[in-house]
């Protein structure tokens, strides 16, 4: 098990650096973010110069690449192009946020797609089942940023028409959030929008998942032997029926985390919330090399330390995995 | 629906269908047998072709499909004006008797728009599904049929590409590459294919998971070892003899891949880093109605509605061809 | 799971639903409390410093304005009017111009230093500093002496180089000298101001979401601040960011040119001020070698120019869709040099009007075939011209903003019908103006000048043979010899003379760029919100925000 872990924590760096190198040179050989300032009719030549040489924008790329790569290990990922701003303080946040929004859509769709999932699969075919399984369909099928502009239209003239404040459209919390319950109360109203849409999304997906699960559980043989030994039926489903069908369940949500983290750029886009997602789009749009290249060393992180929980969750969970 | 690009969803559907029997026709031919009902031998595609006409939702989603390829082909008979003839004295009208779907903001007739809008989406859809099938066929296919070092390296090149952030590379790739037309010496690439094509190369992996699969475990069959023996080369015994038992999982994949390139391509270019106007697609209409605001909402409704409702009958397809090429997959269904 | 646990789940999220959502609908009316207004802005600062690069932007503006007050305010008519001053800044002599003005006795630090003229002499020294990432140093660098008496300012340029737009240099906001000695000005301000010398001082800035300013109480130098604090909200998508405006999140917001405004309009719980500024839309034509070679050809561009229904642009974008309140408040622009609300705007370019016909006619008369007869809107053929090819051009404009790609595709259509071909080469903001445009490898370039009003003034740099963003390469000899003794002509009005010379005599005639628009301005208030009004320069919407009320 340690040395799987290990042998695949070291790829990982490998292709890490790898891939660093591709995308700072598509990065860096397609864009100058000084563009903006050649474009002001009075801008100051000297200046121009002066941050292509900090910022070695004058060096060829590959110089460029390995200067970054000393800033990263020695400056925390350096500073932007413009602006020499500290990059790491920016992404702690933004972190944050994301956080805050991927968590509570996460529990919110776990919860409801586990119900859901079980409660299909031991009512095959009842109306239940057939509505979860339009939703799931529907959810499937529909673009998350038209489902987060939908939501937006729905809720803005819900204010318009009743005067009635549920949630916020934009930004992650009021002007004056306060503290306490007033200041979770905010932050609700103001992610709920997001959430939904996120958890809409998830729960299309795990639902049908813990459905699938649950299914071939139900009619495998153990518990057929189960049920023949005459066991409670609630017992049957609880314990042998429904832990085992999580362990599939466990392993998508892992690999769906490691990519809801790398920012649901779409959701927070369509809300303009300070996290990941919008992070890295708006860096993207300013074309700035360093902001992008320390979001995806991050992000590309983050997803393979969730793939690995991904595989030795399942290893725990299935005692029949064994890793070599 | 993920927020990410539905290569999640793609890894549910597909890791269901890949099995040892991947056709599995025996089953229901015994079924048969035993009620002896029927007496004539029916080959594997007509069990096929049969089990999927009995998926009612597949059956009218293969219909809705079919309808819109046909608008999608020709879009000219269908759409009642051109995509770009304006009428300036009519701007940002509502749905009307003349213009069923409004107009934008130039006057154009919004249901011309989002037919040429789908016109281009569906290109891109398919031509992400046919690229990614060849590729994804051909390397798992190796890497199956090989093993060994050659398994080693084309599958640790999968594995890196499964491990990329999928929509953060998509949005850099369409960012840096994608806003244009490319070419490549004398071969000059539209825009939209530029997209095409960047969305191919991270769409592929999981047929080749699949695909390898199936041949890993053909590989040692006495079909193949007699093939072999018979002088067969190894292109011929990849073609003619293991690759006809993946048919089944590969057209279930790539209709899945399908109706992901849809739903990832319209969120590219809402975003703006996917198709760029003034190439109508489904998810740039969405962005420019969205400018409008609340007051122009026939022009984000309607295109919306559209990949809805394509996403669900390729969704719909999937799972009945599903039914129907891999039958072990019904006992869950 | 059984069905009484999954009616427990339910019941336990709709609790918790109810829970927010019960006092949500009864927490707060309207995002403003007593006394604070919110601005929405769709971008966020990036340094609160106004001088260096990355600080040299609106939104950055907005902020600084009220905290380090300028010296002179533009007002909405875009006049200078003396703030910090005590009276509008004189000329004392001519030549070497030399520039004298007092700060008022009543103007001070917020913490309790008085403003001096050597705050102005250390932000001249500042901004002269090399080390500094200083935007422009432009009319700067010519200062020959500042004489510095108590609060009284001497200031004098080098011979020759008397700077045209010296009201609007010695109208710069003074920074604290006590606060930038010994600091590394690239970082002073990053992220808070310590200290205010205008009607709001700084708070907080909550980065990614907002940004405070409350009411400065030590102002004396004019009235002091009505509302008790001022939020900036960055809400950096504009759809979100009017969506956020319809339901009461923001108030007060300056919106790029986007048809929502229409809808606005509409709304009774809205005021919409929407007027022309200084930036302006135009089509550059490439004169370079890497440009298509019939645009050297006088006559083609004249036919371009003739071609293209600058009119019906301006009318199908912003006038019919209820943009701006009338035509009359957005005219077509006849000027490269002033803008039509300057007093000394000349329609130069009045000459080449709209006419299709006219096309045909000059194009056959110079022996170029296979064009249309007549235009047509369902004309396919392209003229070509003698040993210069097919009128057939690159079109280069930045990808993703709405109302370029309509302009686009209005006027590819106005010329199609009368056989001059424009393909769409769009990039990104970066790409496109970061190497196409310099690198001179296009045909035809639209973009907008970010001007002000000074920009007049430097002309010569962006029409002028050899001018630092002359991206055109166009050169008229006669044209520039004009334009550059404008640059280094103090009085306003023979300044004025030189520049329409050349612009009547020489640029319109070769018409190496197509005047479109100004791009309209707009400024929306809530109604509860009393005091905003539209300006035009860069001083911004907060330029009075000091009378502002709320109720």
């Amino acid at each position: 098990m340690l040395t799987y872990v290990v042998r695949r924590l070291l790829y990982s760096i490998v292709v890490l650096f790898a891939a660093s190198f591709i995308i700072f040179f598509f990065v860096s050989v397609s864009n100058d973010p000084l563009s903006f300032l050649r474009m002001q009719p009075t801008a100051s030549e000297i200046t121009i110069e002066n941050i292509s040489e900090r910022k070695h924008l004058d060096e060829p790329i590959p110089v460029r690449y390995l200067y970054w790569v000393q800033d990263m290990f020695t400056n925390q990922f350096g500073t932007t192009t413009i602006g020499d701003r500290p990059i790491l303080p920016d992404l702690t946040r933004v972190m944050g946020h994301t956080l805050q929004l991927v968590i509570a859509a996460e529990l919110i769709a776990i919860l409801l797609a586990i119900g859901i999932g079980v409660y299909s699969a031991l009512r095959q075919y009842s109306a239940f089942d057939y509505s979860a399984t339009t939703f799931s369909f529907v959810g499937l099928a529909t673009p998350v940023f038209w489902l987060a502009l939908m939501l937006q239209v729905l809720f803005v003239n819900i204010y318009l028409w009743f005067d009635i404040r549920i949630f916020y459209t934009a930004n992650l919390s009021g002007i004056d959030p306060g503290t306490g319950l007033s200041f979770l109360l905010d932050r609700a109203q103001h992610l709920g929008l997001p959430v939904i849409t996120l958890a809409i999304a998830s729960i299309a997906t795990y639902s049908r998942f813990m459905r699938a699960s649950m299914l071939e559980v139900v009619n495998s043989d153990y518990v057929r032997t189960a049920r023949a030994k005459g066991l409670h039926e609630r017992k049957v489903t609880m314990r042998h029926a429904f832990r085992n069908a999580l362990i599939p369940l466990v392993t998508i949500i892992a690999l769906n985390l490691g990519a809801l983290l790398s920012g649901a750029v779409v959701t927070e886009t369509v809300f303009a919330l300070d996290g990941m997602g919008f992070y890295y789009y708006n860096q993207l749009l300013l074309g700035d090399p360093y902001p992008v290249m320390a979001w995806l060393m991050v992000v590309a992180t983050l997803v393979v330390v969730f793939n690995l929980v991904a595989d030795i969750a399942y290893g725990i969970l299935d005692p029949r995995v064994r890793y070599d | 629906m993920t927020d990410q690009p539905r290569r999640d969803s793609t890894v549910l559907a597909g890791a269901g269908a890949v099995s040892a029997d991947p056709v599995g026709v025996g089953t229901d031919l015994n079924l048969t047998y035993e009620s002896g009902l029927e007496l004539k031998a029916r080959s594997q595609w007509s069990y096929a072709r049969i089990r999927f006409f009995r998926h009612r939702l597949a059956l009218v989603s293969l219909a809705i499909l079919f309808l819109t390829a046909i608008v999608a082909l020709r879009p000219g008979w269908f759409a009642p004006e051109g995509p770009n003839d304006q009428d300036l004295l009519n701007i940002a009208a509502g749905p009307s008797m003349d213009h069923l779907m409004g107009t934008d903001l130039l006057g154009r007739d919004y249901l011309s728009r989002v037919i040429f809008g789908l016109q281009t989406s569906l290109w891109v859809a398919f031509f992400v599904a046919i690229l990614s099938t060849i590729v994804g066929t051909a390397i798992g296919a190796m890497a199956g049929y090989y093993g060994g070092i050659v398994d080693n390296l084309l599958m640790r090149f999968t594995d890196l590409i499964l491990t990329l952030p999928t929509l953060a590379v998509l949005l850099a790739a369409g960012a840096f590459l994608g806003q244009q037309g490319q070419s490549l010496g004398p071969i000059s690439i539209s825009q939209p294919m530029v997209i095409a094509l960047i969305l191919a190369f991270l769409f592929w992996t999981q047929l080749a998971r699949i695909v390898r699969g199936v041949f890993l475990s053909l590989r040692e069959k006495e079909f193949v070892e007699a093939a072999k023996a018979s002088g067969g080369s190894d292109s011929r015994i990849i073609i003619r003899h293991i690759l006809p038992n993946c048919v089944g999982p590969i057209v279930v994949t790539t209709t899945l891949v399908i109706a992901a390139a849809i739903l990832t391509e319209a969120a590219l270019s809402f975003l703006g880093f996917g198709i760029q106007p003034p190439e109508p697609a489904l998810g740039n209409l969405i962005a420019e109605g969205n400018v409008g605001g609340l007051g122009y909402w026939w022009l984000v409704t309607f295109p919306g509605i559209v990949i809805v409702i394509i996403a669900l009958a390729v969704n719909f397809i999937g799972d009945g061809m599903r039914d129907a090429l891999d039958p072990t997959q019904r006992v869950r269904a | 799971m059984h069905k009484r646990s999954i009616l427990l789940v339910v019941g336990a999220v709709a609790l918790v639903a109810s829970l927010i959502v019960g006092p949500a609908a009864t927490a707060k009316s309207d995002a403003a409390s007593a006394g604070t207004v919110v601005i929405g802005h769709d971008q966020e600062p990036v340094t609160l410093n106004n001088l260096i690069t990355e600080g040299n932007a609106y939104t950055t503006s907005l902020v600084t304005n009220t905290v380090l007050a300028s010296a002179s305010v533009y007002n909405q008519n875009a006049k200078l009017v003396p703030y910090l001053v005590d009276a509008a800044p004189k000329i004392v002599k001519p030549n070497p111009l030399t520039v004298s003005f007092k700060y008022k006795a009543s103007a001070k630090w917020s913490d309790g230093r008085q403003l001096t003229g050597n705050d102005f002499r250390a932000t001249y020294n500042t901004i002269m500093n090399p080390n500094f990432d200083i935007t422009s140093r432009e009319g700067w660098e010519d200062i020959a002496s500042i004489k510095v008496n108590g609060k009284a300012v001497t200031v004098t340029w080098k011979k020759g180089k008397a700077y045209a737009a010296w009201d609007a240099l010695v109208a710069t906001s003074p920074y604290p000298a006590h606060k930038m000695a010994g600091q590394n000005f690239n970082d002073l301000y990053r992220n808070s101001i310590d200290v205010a010398s205008g009607p709001f001082k700084f708070v907080s800035w909550q980065k990614g979401t907002q940004l405070v300013l409350a009411k400065n109480t030590a102002f004396t130098a004019g009235p002091k601040a009505k509302v008790d604090r001022v939020i900036f909200r960055y809400i950096p998508s504009t759809p979100s960011l009017f969506q956020a405006l319809q339901s009461g999140e923001i108030q007060v917001t300056e919106p790029q040119p986007q048809l929502q405004i229409v809808d606005i309009r509409k709304n009774s719980r809205f005021k919409v001020q929407s007027g022309p500024g200084y930036f302006w839309e135009h089509m550059d034509i490439q004169f370079g070698p890497k440009g298509h070679p019939a645009l050297k050809q006088a006559f083609v561009r004249q036919a371009i120019i003739t071609g293209i229904n600058r009119n019906q642009i301006k009318q199908a974008l912003y006038v019919s869709p209820g943009l701006v309140g009338s035509a009359k408040e957005l005219p077509v622009l006849q000027s490269h040099i002033f803008k039509p609300f300057e007093g000394n705007y000349q329609p130069n370019w009045k000459k080449w009007s709209f006419s299709q016909k006219k096309v045909i006619t000059m194009l056959k008369a110079k022996g170029c075939t296979g064009g249309p007869n007549a235009p047509s809107a369902n004309n396919s053929a392209v003229w070509s011209c003698p040993n210069v090819g097919k009128l057939s051009f690159r079109f280069t404009t930045t990808s993703g903003n709405q109302l370029r790609a309509l302009t686009f595709e209005i006027a590819q259509k106005q010329l199609k019908s009368v056989g001059i071909e424009l393909i769409p080469r769009f990039g990104p903001a970066g790409t496109v103006f970061g190497q196409v445009l310099p690198s001179g490898d296009w045909d035809i370039f639209m973009f907008t000048w970010l001007g002000g009003p000074t920009s007049s003034s430097t002309s010569f740099g962006l029409y002028g043979c050899g001018g630092d963003q002359n991206y055109m390469n166009y050169c008229n000899k006669k044209g520039s010899a004009l334009l550059q003794k404008a640059q280094f002509t103090p009085d306003p009005a023979a300044r004025a003379k030189l520049l329409n010379e050349a612009e009547a005599k020489y640029l319109s005639q070769d018409v190496m760029s197509v005047p479109m628009y100004v791009r309209p301005g707009f400024l929306i208030n809530s109604t509860s919100v009393k005091g905003p009004v539209l300006n035009p320069t860069q001083q911004g919407s907060t330029w009075n925000a000091q009378g502002w009320t709320v109720g």
